[in-house]
């Protein structure tokens, strides 16, 4: 996603106006002079937060006069909705949908269901809400990894579909199917983040950053205006990273079958199952990073593309262009960038570009 | 995506990963003489000393055929050689022939792995604590000679200026160029740097065509990355030529075997057969500039991290940062020296810590460590002089008479307000207060007597250690951004208006609960009579 630099040409031109006042050509570069008049110094001192949640360690760092009432306000949000969501926890208010098999759900909880769902139909089902029952057969919920056997993946199968389950937006009431259970945490990551963003405007923040487990969401470039640098995490080498991405106003999430997986008699098992085979996908993928201004569409679609490999990912990325970009590595190492952003992305490798049909 | 919720098992078992303290040691071997090394004492976890072993190869014990057999590899200061005997097929002796720059005190506890390796008859020991690198370097000199033990060659390591920087890889990532040639039948070995050491290969012309080509040795590859640059052999022979791409994330590796392939080759085109092993080529890329100036020398920096503070030393050589060192790491569990290890040597290669902002995907922070070198990198940017190593803090005046100590225990109770999830326990803390009595005549015979009572001493005598230890010292002794509940008394000497310490809030409520149960008693602050 092209950073929208509004904000900054503004605020550049903000400066341009004061300095030429001041009668000695400046380089915009300079950061001291970047700060316009009348906004705190503090502007260029970060208020940062690291806590542990959602089951993995989140950063939220923002810039400004009201950066500290920002940050703290974004880390009690993480915690209402992990709260909310979580699947660990027996009282919150997916668990309680998934023992009775149906409720009447909160506001968020109600918007979650109406972004799954839609993802569900754009993407032909390969991102799917109801995957949980899967994920339990693998093991991946509870650590208890094991290969089900055939039988067990055809039966689980069964229960695997949202176009089983039915949903009354109005009143926000859900139904789930026989056997059927849902997990929102394919999406609930990039909804918070996008949460936070809300609250950094809230604050007038006008730079900011979160990390929430290594899905990153950026308000703005950073204060002294150049755009954020996010590394993509490299999947064959995990502590390296595959190239850097200048970019800012968006959230970039990227999705990989290295994150969690487990190996058995020689073969390695990864977490994104795909929802058509009940088994860890097998599309040719290594990773999937997508940029977006969405949080939640940017975190479901990580996941979808993983499932539909390269080519259907880049059809599907025709389709959709104005609203994301994409980053893919494939198994054999090639990777490609969306038009988009092949631009702002730097890599070692060659890297080929997706583009669009003309 | 990640799975969105197991609490219980990893917040539990982040509570329970015990915050063993780690201070290694990094002094200049070279510089320092060695004296400053034998000064400070340095403990490693077991956990860490296997995330910073570069060698994974296990040697079979029954392979080996008797007799003696020399390995080198590099240990901190320089390389040790050792020679190890094999009677029966067994390891019998193993002695350090050579390890000059390595200081006494460091060999001497290192030679305690030799112990074990002939105990164990194995090399799959542990680091001793305290001698991170000379035991690394025992440990992988030993393994090279037990590779020829069982018969294959190895070509070792030559001083190399990294001084077992476990950051720097020795290979290189540009690609030496190769112009395609006709080839002569034959057998031909080649040998270029790999990431841990040197890559050997034999390649083999039939017909004009490079029909096969075999590793020989590659020692110091990780295995996993060996497999995966091994891709790039099929690749050679379906182009016949060495100039293929590399393995995505295995550069070093496949770069390795791609120059020795073109070394081989070389020969190959000429017909000449050389099977003389080639010095390694371990030339550091100094093309890369720093951003900023700096003057050589050392320079710690602390940064916040997750668990606690991380201090960190940065050394400046000719102008670049030569070598990071992870000096202490409270409370950071063992996979944070993995990340470490990739975000320092992603700092040496771009010679800035300005890279990346944030990593899509990473699920920690390095931000403790980044703010750490940054700390140290600004230092180093102001110095004028290299900075002095710490002095020794000065001991304690002893008391006088006028000075008395007092110490009270208090009990409370560290209680999960429902936001993480441990088990209520109880604590014990002592207090210690100083109480200065000083008395004035003035010129009318009027006496003065001051007593100032002041806290000297806040220690939490239960527990001692736990797995919520690194809670109760950071909320004890706060964190480079955090005043900790000591300091906070001592400033304002009263136990009145205390915050706690973010990120240890409960320990924090509890030993602040504690404090003001004993006001009284403690009675801080100041009265004239």
């Amino acid at each position: 996603m092209k950073w929208k630099g509004n904000r900054w040409i503004a605020a550049v031109l903000a400066c341009g106006m004061l300095l030429a006042g001041c009668g000695s050509p400046q380089s915009v570069e300079d950061p001291a002079e970047q700060t316009p008049s009348g906004s705190a110094a503090t502007a260029e001192e970060p208020v940062s937060r690291e806590i542990f949640a959602m089951d993995t360690y989140m950063t939220v760092t923002a810039y400004g006069e009201q950066a500290q009432e920002a940050v703290d306000t974004a880390v009690s949000e993480i915690e209402r909705l992990d709260a909310l969501l979580s699947i660990g926890e027996a009282d919150s208010e997916i668990s309680v949908l998934n023992a009775s098999g149906t409720a009447q759900l909160s506001a968020d909880t109600g918007v979650l269901i109406d972004r799954a769902l839609e993802l569900y139909q754009d993407t032909d089902g390969a991102f799917d809400l109801t995957i949980l029952p899967l994920m339990e057969a693998w093991g991946f919920t509870d650590e208890a990894y094991r290969v089900p056997s055939e039988e067990e993946r055809k039966t689980v199968l069964q229960y695997i579909g949202a176009d089983q389950l039915t949903w009354d937006a109005e009143s926000r009431t859900i139904t789930l199917g026989e056997g059927q259970k849902i997990d929102l945490g394919g999406i609930a990551k990039g909804y918070t983040s996008s949460r936070i963003m809300d609250i950094f405007e809230q604050y007038d923040v006008t730079s900011g950053m979160v990390s929430l487990g290594g899905n990153v969401h950026l308000l703005g470039g950073k204060p002294d205006g150049t755009a954020w640098r996010v590394g993509i995490q490299d999947p064959e080498n995990t502590t390296g990273i595959l190239g850097v991405l200048e970019t800012g106003d968006c959230a970039v999430i990227t999705s990989g079958g290295y994150e969690r997986y487990f190996e058995q008699d020689g073969k390695t098992y990864h977490h994104i199952i795909d929802p058509a085979t009940g088994k860890p996908s097998d599309s040719g993928i290594s990773s999937v990073t997508i940029v977006s201004d969405d949080g939640t569409l940017a975190d479901g679609l990580s996941t979808a593309l993983f499932v539909m490999g390269v080519e259907k990912a880049s059809d599907y990325w025709r389709q959709h262009a104005d609203t994301f970009d994409a980053v893919m590595v494939s198994e054999d190492g090639t990777v490609y960038a969306t038009e988009g952003i092949a631009d702002s992305f730097s890599c070692e490798q060659d890297v080929t570009v997706i583009e669009k049909d003309r | 995506m990640r799975i969105f919720y197991h609490k219980s098992a990893d917040a539990f078992a982040r509570r329970l990963i015990p915050g063993i303290a780690v201070l290694i040691l990094s002094a200049w071997g070279i510089a320092s003489g060695g004296a400053l090394m034998d000064a400070l004492p340095e403990l490693t976890t077991t956990a860490e000393a296997a995330e910073l072993e570069t060698k994974e190869n296990s040697i079979k014990v029954n392979t080996f055929t008797d007799g003696e057999y020399t390995g080198t590899a590099a240990g901190f200061g320089g390389d040790i050689t050792v020679k190890v005997t094999i009677k029966g097929g067994k390891i019998t002796d193993i002695a350090i022939v050579s390890a000059e720059k390595e200081t006494p005190s460091y060999l001497k506890r290192a030679k305690t792995v030799i112990d074990r390796i002939l105990e164990t008859q194995s090399t799959e020991v542990d680091v001793v604590s305290g001698a991170t690198y000379s035991s690394n370097g025992i440990i992988n000199a030993v393994k090279n000679a037990l590779i020829k033990a069982s018969g294959g060659t190895v070509t070792e390591t030559t001083d190399s200026p990294g001084l077992g920087n476990t950051a720097q890889p020795g290979g290189t990532t540009t690609v030496e160029p190769f112009t395609d040639g006709t080839y002569q039948d034959g057998t031909y070995t080649g040998t270029a740097a790999g990431f841990g050491g040197n890559i050997t290969v034999r390649v083999t012309i039939a017909g004009g065509k490079i029909s096969a080509v075999d590793i020989v040795s590659a020692a110091g590859e990780t295995p996993s990355y060996l497999a995966k640059a091994k891709a790039v052999i099929s690749k050679v022979i379906s182009k016949q030529s060495p100039n293929v791409d590399v393995v995505s994330g295995a550069t070093y590796s496949s770069n390795g075997i791609l120059n020795a392939i073109k070394k081989a080759l070389k020969q190959a085109a000429s017909g000449t057969t050389d099977t003389e092993p080639e010095k390694e080529d371990t030339e550091p890329d100094t093309t890369v500039k720093p951003d900023r100036s700096y003057t050589d020398g050392r320079y710690t920096g602390t940064g916040e991290g997750y668990g606690g503070d991380i201090t960190v030393q940065v050394t400046i050589l000719n102008q670049r940062i030569d070598a990071i060192d992870v000096m202490s790491a409270e409370g950071e569990t063992p996979s944070f020296f993995t990340r470490a290890r990739a975000v320092i040597t992603s700092i040496l290669n771009k010679q800035t810590t300005k890279n990346v902002d944030v990593v899509s995907g990473a699920t920690y922070s390095s931000k403790g460590i980044l703010d750490a070198v940054e700390q140290a990198l600004d230092k180093a940017a102001n110095a004028n002089a290299p900075e002095e190593p710490e002095p020794e803090p000065t001991p304690e005046p002893e008391p006088s008479e006028e000075t008395e100590t007092f110490t009270y225990t208090a009990s409370a109770m560290c209680k999960d307000d429902g936001e993480e999830n441990f088990e209520d326990y109880s604590m014990t803390i002592r207090f210690t207060v100083k109480q200065e009595t000083k008395t004035e005549t003035d010129e009318n015979g009027k006496t003065t007597t001051t007593v100032t009572r002041t806290l000297a001493g806040l220690e939490v005598t239960d527990p001692t250690s736990s797995s919520n230890w690194n809670w109760i010292k950071r909320a004890v002794n706060g964190t480079s951004s955090k005043a900790g509940i000591l300091s906070q008394i001592q400033r304002d000497n009263s136990v009145s208006g205390i915050d706690v310490v973010t990120g240890a809030t409960c320990s924090s409520r509890a030993i602040i609960q504690a404090a003001q149960s004993v006001e009284q008693q403690l009675n801080l602050g100041t009265t004239v009579k």
